[in-house]
C-alpha cells in the first residue's frame, strides 16, 4: 500500500530530476575512464563515504522543509564528539556516546527554542549557535585532537555486518525511518504543513512552535550521531571536524529538489543530491586531481545540476 | 456600439482537464459583460489569457480589429487591459497604497525621487472617494480582511484607467451595501465607453449589472445572449445543466436548545468593544456587517488567533482562555477562515493531505496514518461537495478557486467539532455547492452542532440562520430573531440605520 506513493516519488525524480541525470553521467564517465571505479569495492566505499553527509542531510532536509535553516550542525559534530571521545575511557563507549548524542539533542533544543517559540530568523540563530559551539570545542580540547580513544570504538564507523559496513547500514536505517515518518506520521505532515504555510498550519490546530523545536532538536542528535561516526573512523576527534558539514548537507537537499523556502520535495531527491557529492569526491580521487582542484569542481559541478533542473523545470532542455 | 476587444477560438489545456474548448467572445464598448459558469468550468482561466497570466494553447486576441500578442500582464495593461484577480495577490508586506501604484511610481516622481506623500493622497482618494471605504491607506495589507482587500485589488486595476477592466468574481466577501458602491463606480465607467467583464456566482448581480450573459460549461460555452432575454431560472439550468432549487427561507426545523455553549462577556479588542452574545446549542447564528464593523474579529477571538483585551469566553459554562487556535480545537471549535490562501490553503500539498490535515488523529494507529482510511474519507467528504480534481493527489494550487473553498470546507466537516465558525463559507462557489453547504450546516445542526456563520451574503444568512448578529462599527447594534431576519432589516443594520435593543 504505502510505497505506492513513494514510487509516484520516484518516477518524478526520474522524469525530472537533472541531478540523477547528471549523477548518471558521471557514473558512466568514471565507469569508462577508470577501471576501479565501478567495482564492490570502490562502490561501497562509496557508500561508506557519503553515510555522514546522509545522516547529516536528513536532519537538515526537515529543518528545510519546515523553511529553516540550520549551520550549526558541523559544530554540533565537533563538541559532542570531542566531548565524548575524551570520556570515553573513562565513562566507558556506551555511556560517553549516548552523552554525546544528548549534548547534540540539547543544543538542537537550544536552536529549536529560539526559532520555534521565540520567533528568531534560523539563519542568524543557527550560525551564532555554530560560532560559539565550535568556539566550546576548541575550548574543551585547547585546540589539540582527542585520540586517546578505546580502539574498539572503531566498529562504529568501520565494522562491518555481514560484507556490508555498519555505517551505511545506519544511515540507511535512518534514511528509511525519516520516509517513513515524513509520509506517515502526522508530525511528518505537519513538517511540511508548517512549510508550505504556516500562518494556515497553525489554523489547522498544528503545535507550530513545538513542531519546530523538535525538528531543530533531531538535527541536533542526528549531527552528533554522525561525529560519533565519523571520530570511530578517524579514531581521533579533532575539534575542527565538520567545518564545511552544513554546506555539504544544504548543497544535497537543495540539489535534490527540496525548496529553501520550504513544504517541498521529498528525500529521495536528497539521496541523490548525496550520492551525486559522494561519486564526485570519489571520482577525483581516482582520476588523482590535486585537492584544491576538487573544491573547484565539486562547486562547479553542483551549480551545473542545479542549473539542468531549473532548465528541465521551465521546460527549455 | 463598437466591439473594441474580440477573442476568436481559444483553447487551453492544463494536465488531465480541458479548461477551454474554442471559446470565442466579442465585447463591446460601454457594456459589461457577465461570465457565468461552475466551478472550474473555465472562467479564470479565461480572463487569465486575456490579461496575459496564462498563454493559451491555440486562438487570437483582436483590440480594436488588430491581432494582439497578450504575452504578460504588463502588456495586457499597456493594450488597455487590466485584471482583478480571483486569488487576491498583494504583496503583505507592503502598504495598501504602495500595493495599489506598484510599477506606476513613474507617475509620482518628483525631482527625482518618489513623491509617496502624493501616493498615499491619490490611494485614499480612490479607496474613500471613489470606493466608499475606510481603509487606512499607509497600513501594511497583512492584516486587512480579505473584503478590505478585495477593495485593495479593485483600486489597483482601476488606478492603470484601462479601457477594458475584468472583475474575477469581486463581490465574492463584499456585503450588499459595498457591492452597490462598486457596481456605482462600475456604472461611471461604463458611461466613460469602458468596457468590463464581470465574473460571479451571484446571479443576481447578473441581472443588476450585466448587459451580456456568457455561460462556461467544461470549458465550452453553452449559452450567450442578451440579460434582459433571459430569466434567472433559465441561467441556472445553463449553468449547471440541471435544473436545482434555489435558496428559499428555512423553515424552522426544532427550536434550538436554550442552553449556551459559547458565550462572550463584555469582550473588546483592538476596535470590537463590548460584545456580549450566547450562542446556543444546536442553534445557526449569522453575523453581519460591513467593512470595519469587527465580525471577522469575533472569529479570530473565538478561535484564539487573538485573546479578548477585557471580557470574558465562556463554554458550557466555564470560563476559558482560548490562547491558540490549538487550544480552541481541544476545546471543541472548528474554523473556516474567510482568508482562504493566507489563512487555509496549503498551496503545494495534495488535496487529500488539505483535507485531513486538521484530522491526523483519527487515522492513527500506533503512531503511523491508516492511508487507506485516511483516503477514503477524504474521497467521501470531496465527492459530497463534488469538488472538481483531477485526482486526488492533485496539488490544491492547481484547482479553481470555488473548488479550493470546497476543500478548505471539507477540512472542517470531516471533524465535527461541537462548534463551528463558518467565515463566508460560500464565496466563490457556485449555486449548486452554495445549496450543498447550506444542506450541510442544517444537517450539523440536526446532530446538535453550534454553527456560526459569518457572512457577506444576506441570502445565504436569512436562509439558514436561527438568529443573526448585525455589528456596526465595532459594536453590536442588533440582534435578530426567527420572523425579524428579513433581508432588509439586515441591510440596513448593517449600515447601522437600524438599532434594535439588544
Ligand atoms: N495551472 C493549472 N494546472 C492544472 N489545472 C488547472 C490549472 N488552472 C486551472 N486548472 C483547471 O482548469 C479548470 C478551470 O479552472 P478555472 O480556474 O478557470 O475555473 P473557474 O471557472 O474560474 O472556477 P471557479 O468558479 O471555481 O473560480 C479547473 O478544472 C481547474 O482545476
Ligand atoms: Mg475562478
Amino acid at each position: 500500500m504505502w510505497y505506492k506513493f513513494d514510487l509516484k516519488d520516484i518516477a518524478n525524480l526520474v522524469r525530472k530530476s537533472g541531478v540523477l541525470l547528471a549523477l548518471i553521467a558521471l557514473v558512466v564517465f568514471l565507469s569508462i575512464t577508470s577501471n576501479v571505479f565501478f567495482t564492490t569495492h570502490n562502490i561501497l566505499n562509496i557508500l561508506r563515504q557519503v553515510s555522514v553527509n546522509l545522516i547529516l542531510s536528513i536532519g537538515t532536509a526537515i529543518v528545510i522543509l519546515t523553511g529553516g535553516i540550520d549551520v550549526s550542525i558541523g559544530a554540533i559534530m565537533a563538541f559532542s564528539a570531542v566531548v565524548a571521545a575524551s570520556l570515553m575511557n573513562s565513562l566507558g563507549i556506551l555511556t560517553a556516546s549516548i552523552l554525546g548524542i544528548f549534548i547534540g539533542l540539547g543544543i538542537g533544543t537550544m536552536n529549536g527554542l529560539a526559532v520555534g517559540v521565540l520567533g528568531l530568523e534560523p539563519f542568524v540563530v543557527t550560525l551564532s549557535t555554530m560560532l560559539s559551539i565550535r568556539g566550546l570545542a576548541y575550548v574543551y580540547t585547547k585546540g589539540y585532537p582527542v585520540s586517546d580513544i578505546p580502539g574498539n570504538y572503531a566498529f562504529l564507523g568501520s565494522g562491518y555486518v555481514g560484507f556490508m559496513p555498519l555505517p551505511i547500514l545506519l544511515s540507511i536505517s535512518i534514511f528509511i525511518l525519516a520516509l517513513i515518518i515524513l509520509k506517515y506520521t502526522p508530525f511528518g505532515r505537519h513538517i511540511y504543513a508548517i512549510g508550505d504555510n504556516e500562518t494556515a498550519a497553525r489554523l489547522s490546530g498544528i503545535n507550530v512552535k513545538m513542531t519546530k523545536t523538535l525538528v531543530y532538536t533531531i538535527n541536533g542528535g542526528l549531527a552528533a550521531f554522525a561525529g560519533l561516526i565519523l571520530v570511530s573512523r578517524l579514531i581521533s576527534a579533532v575539534p575542527t571536524v565538520g567545518m564545511n558539514a552544513p554546506f555539504d548537507a544544504i548543497a544535497a537537499v537543495v540539489m535534490g529538489g527540496i525548496s529553501l523556502s520550504g513544504g517541498k520535495g521529498s528525500l529521495w531527491g536528497m539521496l541523490i543530491g548525496v550520492l551525486l557529492l559522494g561519486t564526485i569526491s570519489n571520482g577525483l580521487n581516482l582520476l588523482r586531481i590535486q585537492s584544491f582542484w576538487q573544491e573547484v569542481v565539486r562547486g562547479i559541478v553542483i551549480f551545473i545540476a542545479i542549473l539542468i533542473d531549473r532548465l528541465r523545470v521551465s521546460k527549455r532542455l | 456600439m463598437d466591439m473594441i476587444f474580440e477573442v476568436r477560438n481559444v483553447s487551453k489545456r492544463f494536465p488531465g482537464v480541458q479548461a477551454l474548448d474554442s471559446v470565442n467572445f466579442v465585447l463591446k464598448k460601454g457594456t459589461i459583460h457577465a461570465l457565468v459558469g461552475e466551478n472550474g468550468a473555465g472562467k479564470t482561466t479565461f480572463v487569465n489569457i486575456i490579461s496575459g497570466i496564462i498563454r493559451p494553447d491555440k486562438g487570437d486576441i483582436y483590440l480594436k480589429g488588430k491581432k494582439v500578442r497578450v504575452n504578460t500582464p504588463a502588456q495586457a495593461r499597456m493594450l488597455g487591459i487590466s485584471l482583478v484577480p480571483q486569488i487576491l495577490n498583494l504583496c503583505q508586506d507592503m502598504t495598501v497604497a504602495e500595493n495599489i501604484y506598484m510599477g506606476q511610481e513613474q507617475k509620482f516622481m518628483h525631482k527625482g525621487l518618489i513623491d509617496w506623500k502624493s501616493i498615499n493622497i491619490s490611494a485614499n482618494r480612490l479607496l474613500k472617494d471613489e470606493l466608499g471605504v475606510d481603509i487606512d491607506v499607509t497600513k501594511k495589507v497583512m492584516g486587512l480582511t480579505v473584503a478590505e482587500q478585495q477593495f485593495v485589488e479593485i483600486a489597483k486595476a482601476l488606478s492603470f484607467e484601462s479601457s477594458v477592466l475584468i472583475l474575477d468574481e469581486p463581490t465574492a466577501t463584499l456585503t450588499e451595501p459595498e457591492k452597490e458602491r462598486l457596481f456605482k463606480v462600475l456604472r461611471k465607467l461604463v458611461d466613460k465607453e469602458k468596457a468590463i467583464i464581470y465574473i460571479s456566482h451571484r446571479l443576481d448581480e447578473v441581472f443588476e449589472i450585466a448587459d451580456i450573459y456568457m455561460v462556461l460549461r467544461n470549458g465550452r460555452v453553452v449559452g450567450t445572449g442578451s440579460v434582459s432575454d433571459i430569466t434567472k431560472e433559465k441561467l441556472v439550468t445553463m449553468i449547471v445543466g440541471e435544473t436545482v432549487k434555489t435558496l428559499s427561507r428555512k423553515s424552522l426545523v426544532q427550536k434550538p436548545n436554550k442552553k449556551c455553549v459559547l458565550e462572550m462577556r463584555n469582550v473588546s479588542f483592538d476596535g470590537v468593544r463590548d460584545l456580549s452574545f450566547c450562542l446556543r446549542e444546536g442553534e445557526i447564528l449569522g453575523i453581519a456587517g460591513l467593512i470595519g464593523s469587527g465580525k471577522s474579529v469575533v472569529a479570530h477571538l473565538l478561535f484564539g488567533i487573538n485573546t479578548p483585551d477585557t471580557g470574558q469566553i465562556k463554554i458550557m459554562g466555564e470560563p476559558v482562555v482560548l490562547s491558540s487556535p490549538n487550544n480552541a480545537m481541544r476545546l471543541g471549535i472548528g474554523f473556516v477562515p474567510a482568508d482562504r490562501l493566507h489563512q487555509a490553503m496549503f498551496l503545494h500539498r495534495s488535496v487529500l493531505e488539505n483535507i485531513t490535515i486538521a484530522n491526523l488523529k483519527r487515522f492513527k494507529r500506533f503512531g503511523l496514518i491508516k492511508v487507506g482510511k485516511e483516503k477514503e474519507k477524504a474521497h467521501e467528504v470531496s465527492q459530497r461537495l463534488e469538488i472538481k480534481m483531477s485526482s486526488i493527489r492533485e496539488d490544491v494550487m492547481y484547482l479553481s478557486g470555488g473548488n479550493q473553498q470546497k476543500v478548505s470546507i471539507a477540512r472542517w466537516i470531516s471533524r465535527t467539532p461541537r462548534i463551528i465558525i463558518l467565515e463566508e463559507p460560500t464565496q466563490g462557489i457556485d449555486v449548486k455547492a452554495k445549496a450543498q453547504v447550506r444542506e450541510i450546516m442544517l444537517s450539523l445542526q440536526e446532530q446538535g452542532i453550534s454553527v456560526i456563520a459569518i457572512s457577506s451574503d444576506v441570502d445565504e444568512i436569512i436562509s439558514v440562520c436561527d438568529r443573526v448578529i448585525v455589528m456596526f462599527d465595532g459594536r453590536i447594534t442588533s440582534i435578530l430573531e426567527g420572523g425579524e431576519v428579513i433581508k432588509d432589516l439586515v441591510s440596513r443594520a448593517e449600515l447601522g440605520r437600524y438599532k434594535n435593543v439588544v
